[in-house]
């Protein structure tokens, strides 16, 4: 089923050139991604997690080898791929409501008389509205980001990436700052989302509980320079909920994936 | 209650009556100075400086020289604002242009602007030009310089986010940079009124039929200490006005920010 693929890393090097030598981030890394899996990328402190997930966003090139998009290579960012950066990167001076909207007003589209246009700002609040619902911040709409927690920003970060509609989501390490309680709640409502929507997500955690939660596929990197060790498939039938903890499938995948990880992590002490 | 938190003392005045009070204490005080022998000489008595300026209010004088002043620091101070919004953009902007431009501003920054008084009187004479050249320089360095900060600053994850939400570089520029420098922006206005005021009186004192300079330096040298006084007060006043025009619109723009920018 090649046709199902939506984003391929073939062979892919990053190497960083900096003024103390150079870092060899990725190398060879290849992974198939489908449509409509939600994939994890666990892996120790800087084997390449954030930079596999930036190349497919298009904010920078490999050194060598090819990331593809839809069988097209990624040369630059495009709005089908979302992204939801872990410091919630919200423009501080708009509202709830005008964060949520600025990825819709840089929408263009063809009218009737073949000229490009924005779309209608009915059409812009009405789905402003439906992801101002789906992550319960309608009471926030016009608040500015300086008046929420954490859990609160991030969920309108994800608001904004998923409003534009993107063929797939990327995120690094979206709950890393938040506290375990609101993880666990955003963990939640990002599987209720999945579930619906069907959404292709990669999703980079150092939380291997967040990981086995949430994946279709968990992808194991080893330490720098970052290759994928590992994919596990999580069989975990959905609907998921906290109670999906509990179940011996899901601690077996847990105990396997944590102990690809440790031994990641013990080469890193090496 | 040994846990219980110590309450502060004070705090009993609102912040017009604080206000007031300290307005009290410090003409109290300056009445104090002229009555001693030796700081009588200079200090006239805030009575005498009352009367001067009711009677120079009366004849029109002061009024004169305040408007003269205050068209120079306006005229100077927009020039200004207008030329350095752009340019600190461009060098924030665009990198090789930066790196011919910035140690200009650096060696050129550390050059106080009466210096230049005069080269500009050479240049464009003693007339309203060259004051309001001289305002201008001053403003314009100390502006561009604060503007680009903010332009440098500004959070790359924040152009990141406008990007892959689909942003082109225009509107990265318009509704990211720009907004995010606006704090900075706001505060180069505050430092740039500040080097209009400071610049303003040098540059009257090159010759000029009317100013607050001017009026300050010709009773000077009749030794009317009141008249002096009163000009060095009405531009105090002048410049806590200014500050607090800047702070209302800094309310209106850049309110959403955590912590307004200090200078320092
Ligand atoms: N812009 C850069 N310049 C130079 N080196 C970089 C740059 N970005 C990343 N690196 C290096 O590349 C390696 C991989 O970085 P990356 O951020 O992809 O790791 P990571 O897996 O996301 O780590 P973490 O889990 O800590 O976020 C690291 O060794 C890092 O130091
Ligand atoms: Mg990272």
């Amino acid at each position: 089923m090649t046709s199902d693929v939506i984003a391929q890393f073939k062979n892919v090097v990053k190497e960083y050139h900096t003024k103390n030598g150079t870092t060899i981030a990725l190398n060879g890394v290849n992974l198939d991604i489908s449509r409509n899996e939600f994939i994890c990328v666990v892996g120790p402190s800087g084997c390449g997690k954030s930079t596999m997930l930036n190349m497919l966003a298009g904010l920078f090139p490999p050194t060598s080898g090819q990331v593809l998009f839809e069988g097209k290579e990624v040369e630059g960012t495009s709005i089908e791929r979302g992204v939801v950066f872990q410091q919630y990167a919200l423009f501080p001076w708009l509202t709830v409501r005008k964060n949520i909207e600025f990825g819709l007003k840089q929408i263009r589209v063809i009218d009737s008389n073949g000229k490009k246009k924005g779309l209608d700002k009915k059409e812009i609040d009405t789905t402003v509205d439906k992801y101002l619902n789906l992550v319960q911040l309608e009471d926030f709409a016009n608040s500015y980001p300086k008046q929420l927690s954490g859990g609160m920003k991030q969920r309108v970060a994800i608001a904004r990436a998923y409003a534009v509609n993107p063929q797939i989501l990327l995120l690094d390490e979206p709950f890393g700052a938040l506290d375990a309680q609101t993880r666990t709640q955003l963990q939640s409502e990002l599987i209720k989302t999945w579930e619906q929507e069907k959404k292709t997500c990669l999703f980079i955690t150092h939380d291997i509980d967040e990981a086995v939660i949430l994946a279709s596929r968990i992808v194991i990197m080893s330490a720098r320079p970052g290759r994928i060790k590992d994919i596990v498939n999580v069989d975990i039938p959905h609907p998921r909920d906290q109670s999906t903890k509990m179940t011996e499938e899901y601690q077996k995948i847990k105990n396997y994936v944590w102990g690809q990880v440790y031994e990641e992590y013990l080469e890193v002490r090496k | 209650m040994s846990n219980s938190f110590k309450k502060k003392k004070g705090h009993v005045l609102s912040k017009w009556q604080g206000a007031l009070l300290s307005l009290v204490i410090a003409v109290f005080l300056w009445w104090l100075i002229s009555l001693s022998p030796s700081g009588g000489k200079v200090f006239a008595s805030p009575m005498e400086v009352m009367g001067s300026m009711m009677e120079s209010l009366k004849s029109g004088s002061l009024l004169q020289n305040f408007w003269a002043s205050l068209k120079r620091i306006i005229i100077g101070f927009l020039l200004a604002f207008i030329c350095s919004l752009p340019v600190a953009f461009i060098l924030g902007w665009y990198k090789t242009i930066c790196t011919i431009v910035e140690p200009w501003i650096q060696f050129l920054k550390n050059i106080p602007p009466i210096s230049y008084i005069p080269l500009v009187v050479v240049a464009a004479g003693v007339g309203e030009e060259s004051k309001i050249v001289v305002i201008f320089i001053a403003c314009f360095l100390t502006m561009t310089i604060t503007i680009f900060q903010g332009v440098k600053n500004v959070d790359s994850t924040l152009i990141k986010a406008a990007r892959v939400l689909g942003a082109n570089d225009f509107t990265i520029f318009t509704r990211v940079v720009v907004p995010a420098s606006s704090p900075f922006i706001i505060t180069a206005m505050r430092l740039g009124l500040s080097s209009a005021l400071t610049t303003l009186i040098a540059a009257e004192m090159t010759g000029a039929a009317r100013g607050m300079g001017v009026m300050i330096q010709s009773s000077s040298q009749y030794f009317r200490m009141d008249i002096v006084l009163m000009g060095i007060l009405v531009i105090g006043v002048l410049g806590l006005i200014l500050q607090k025009l800047v702070r209302m619109l800094e309310k209106r723009v850049a309110d959403w920010q955590d912590t307004i920018v200090e200078e320092g």
